[in-house]
């Protein structure tokens, strides 16, 4: 209702953009956490993120970042216990999916999120066919008979250029080649046109000829249909070719948002540069590689301050007591932001330290 | 260097330049028609079928090729755990599997491995500085049993280890720390040869670095020989001198690393570098020919050139004749190919004739 007065801004530090309606999908300030034997296993701690219609946005973090974790808390499939969402939201068109029932969130997955996985060979159902599985999602959604189902996991297959399709469709997932059956996934995640779509790692577990194929797919499927696309993965080199904008996750948090030319040009966190520094790249042959030191922290045990600290070549006294908050990096606000207490050096150094 | 017992025994004074490692004609195929899914008329899975390979001293070759070309089964054959069908493996010269089990107790000191998975190829019962002192106690006769602490400490501080760490068990390690560990139980003998197969495969970018970093100062400080076996086309091109790319149990394509990244001549060597994704959004938008289909089944190649199923330059005589891996006309190194790509950068034409030579 624009005629309204603007509420007060609840949090000092995020500032509101002035949108006419709800983002597409909003994560804000999202905490997961594991109780194990060992202890509390702190996989996200204040993640937020936004994603638009027809925008790619790429989640980019290593193992233990809590970029899958975050994402299976969006789609309503974290498993409680061991898993505990303990604060924050998840707003699909300003709705909150963190409060819906198991029964009203099934109804939201699929049909409005959908998730295609690293690996297809476990993630599809090994004694029915890949018609069936694509089929299943019309009969239990859309209430389609057999035939029509059939018929219609058909044209998906055709869509996601699974060559023979019609003769295909009775296959066994075992007889794709792993790039089929991540194109079979991909197939199942659009059968209902969702708005969004989150892709965890889709490329992994393929080889680079394959995933070249499929990052292609993916890219031209997401311009056909104007669905928000979110990808989760680890490799910088997947991700430059496709987002939009890019948020990197270190120990749960985010500690910089930026589009993506700029993070390449100039990364405004020290570890997003240290990132860049250690990819071997084809194209700069003969350059010698900069790892980043020591190793992921311990979710159990993170460390204080800033999680990266105890890795950083530019950490000083306060970065280990004072945690950074995420803020908008330069004169563009609201378009770059990192989570560091030296950005402005880091920034004006060409991410060079 | 020091004269540290990492230090080689015997360096041959007669030829520096005798290949350490020589392959020849070597095949590995597994019958596919035993056991209860027998299927009539079954033939051999060819997973390597006919490879040659020279490694010289203090040399790194890159094995590069996707899943199913045949590198792990080449590596687990080189290793002397899985026998040639057909070929020989000559290590200095000592055909590997001619010799009996003493001799080949002796060669195996001087080839070691380092693997990909640090959480499985490390036993999870066993202290630190056990795993590493293992070899030593298989081989009991390099070094006496009261030196042994004092090795696993010097080979764990070689690595980047805290000698502390050897009182630890596996899990409590990183992934990265795991991947020394692995890679200071392969030096442990002193070998001259190192078979890495996949080693930085499984851990994070920022851990890769340190341990690619950590290979290429051990390789130059201790003149090992490497054999590297990996996908990823811009680790290989990292650390490695020359490269052989394999596809079906071949190798298409080999040459300095200069050659290969520089102008390949395969489609295949070309198309498997066009699809790296180059981390410079910059770029996007360069649209590259991707390669279509998927590899064959390495139980049923195609005739004649087995990439001619996914060339985009196939003509009729590639799958009539087989190309042999041979340096053609244009061309500045072997390839397996009978209408190579000429060099991407044209090389200076020939005055006289004003054709390219």
């Amino acid at each position: 209702m624009p005629a309204a007065p603007p509420p007060p801004p609840p949090e000092p530090l995020l500032p509101e953009p002035p949108l006419p309606e709800p983002p597409l999908l909003e994560v804000d300030d999202l905490h997961v956490e594991f109780r194990t034997p060992r202890g509390t296993v702190r996989a996200v701690n204040g993640l937020g993120y936004t994603l638009h219609a027809g925008q790619t946005l790429a989640l980019l973090g290593e193992s233990g970042s809590g970029k899958s974790v975050a994402a299976l808390a969006v789609m309503g499939l974290l498993p409680t216990p061991p898993a505990r969402i303990t604060r924050g939201a998840v707003r699909l068109h300003g709705r909150d999916l963190l409060q819906l029932s198991d029964a009203e969130h099934r109804k939201v997955r699929g049909t409005r999120i959908a998730m295609v996985f690293q690996d297809a060979l476990s993630a599809l159902n090994p004694v029915l066919t890949v018609g069936h599985q694509l089929g299943e999602m019309f009969r239990v959604h859309r209430g389609l008979n057999r035939r029509e189902a059939q018929a219609r996991a058909v044209e998906l297959m055709d869509r996601v250029r699974i060559p023979a399709a019609a003769r295909r469709v009775d296959d066994y997932p075992h007889q794709f080649s792993g790039g089929m059956r991540q194109r079979v996934m991909i197939a199942m995640a659009l059968a209902l046109d969702p708005e969004v779509v989150i892709a965890d790692e889709p490329t992994t577990a393929l080889d680079v000829t394959v995933q070249a194929q499929i990052m292609r797919l993916l890219a031209d499927l997401q311009q056909e249909t104007g669905t928000g696309l979110l990808l989760i993965t680890h490799d910088l080199g997947v991700v430059a070719s496709v987002a939009d904008r890019i948020t990197v996750m270190y120990a749960g948090r985010v500690v910089e948002e930026s589009d993506a030319p700029r993070l390449y040009a100039a990364p405004a966190h020290p570890y997003t540069r240290g990132l860049l520094e250690s990819v071997p790249r084809l194209d700069r042959p003969g350059r010698r590689l900069v790892p980043v030191p020591g190793s992921p922290p311990d979710l159990a045990h993170l460390p204080t301050g800033c999680a990266f600290h105890p890795r950083c070549a530019a950490a000083r006294a306060r970065c280990a007591e004072e945690r950074p908050a995420l803020l908008p990096v330069g004169a563009a606000a609201g378009e770059r932001s990192s989570a560091c207490h030296f950005t402005d050096e880091v920034t004006a150094r060409g991410g060079r330290l | 260097m020091s004269t540290g017992a990492l230090d080689r025994a015997d360096p041959d004074p007669s030829d520096p330049d005798r290949p350490i490692l020589r392959v020849r004609g070597l095949a590995k195929h597994y019958p596919t028609g035993h056991g209860p899914f027998r299927r009539r008329g079954a033939g051999a899975v060819r997973a390597v079928d006919g490879v040659d390979l020279e490694l010289r001293r203090g040399e790194t070759l890159g094995l590069v090729g996707e899943s199913g070309c045949g590198k792990s089964t080449l590596a687990s054959v080189l290793m002397g755990t899985e026998r040639p069908s057909t070929g020989t493996v000559e290590v200095d010269g000592q055909d590997l599997f001619a010799l009996d089990r003493r001799q080949l107790r002796a060669v195996r000191r001087r080839m070691q491995m380092v693997l990909q998975d640090p959480y499985s190829s490390l036993d999870p019962r066993m202290t630190i500085g056990r795993i590493v002192a293992e070899p030593l106690v298989i081989h009991p006769e390099v070094l006496p049993r009261e030196q042994r602490p004092g090795k696993v400490a010097e080979l764990l501080r070689l690595v980047g280890l805290d000698p502390a760490h050897a009182d630890r068990y596996p899990h409590q390690l990183s992934g990265g720390q795991r991947q020394r560990v692995g890679i200071a139980r392969a030096l442990a003998l002193g070998p001259e040869l190192l078979l890495c197969d996949e080693p930085v495969s499984a851990l994070d970018v920022s851990v890769q670095a340190q341990v690619l970093n950590l290979l290429a100062d051990l390789r130059e400080r201790l003149g090992l020989a490497c054999l590297f076996i990996a996908h990823d086309l811009a680790v290989v091109q990292y650390l490695c001198d020359r490269i052989a790319v394999m596809y079906l149990g071949r190798i298409v394509e080999t040459g300095t690393r200069e050659q290969v990244y520089a102008s390949p001549h395969h489609p295949y060597t070309r198309a498997l570098l066009a699809a790296v994704p180059v981390p410079d959004p910059t770029l996007r938008g360069a649209q590259v020919a991707l390669l279509e289909g998927d590899l064959p089944s390495p139980a049923d190649p195609p005739s004649g050139c087995r990439f001619r199923t996914r060339c985009p330059q196939a003509r009729e005589r590639c799958a009539q004749e087989e190309p042999a891996l041979t340096v053609r006309p244009g061309t500045d190194h072997p390839t397996a190919c009978h209408f190579p790509l000429p060099a991407q950068v044209p090389p200076p034409r020939d005055a006289a004739t004003g054709k390219a030579p």
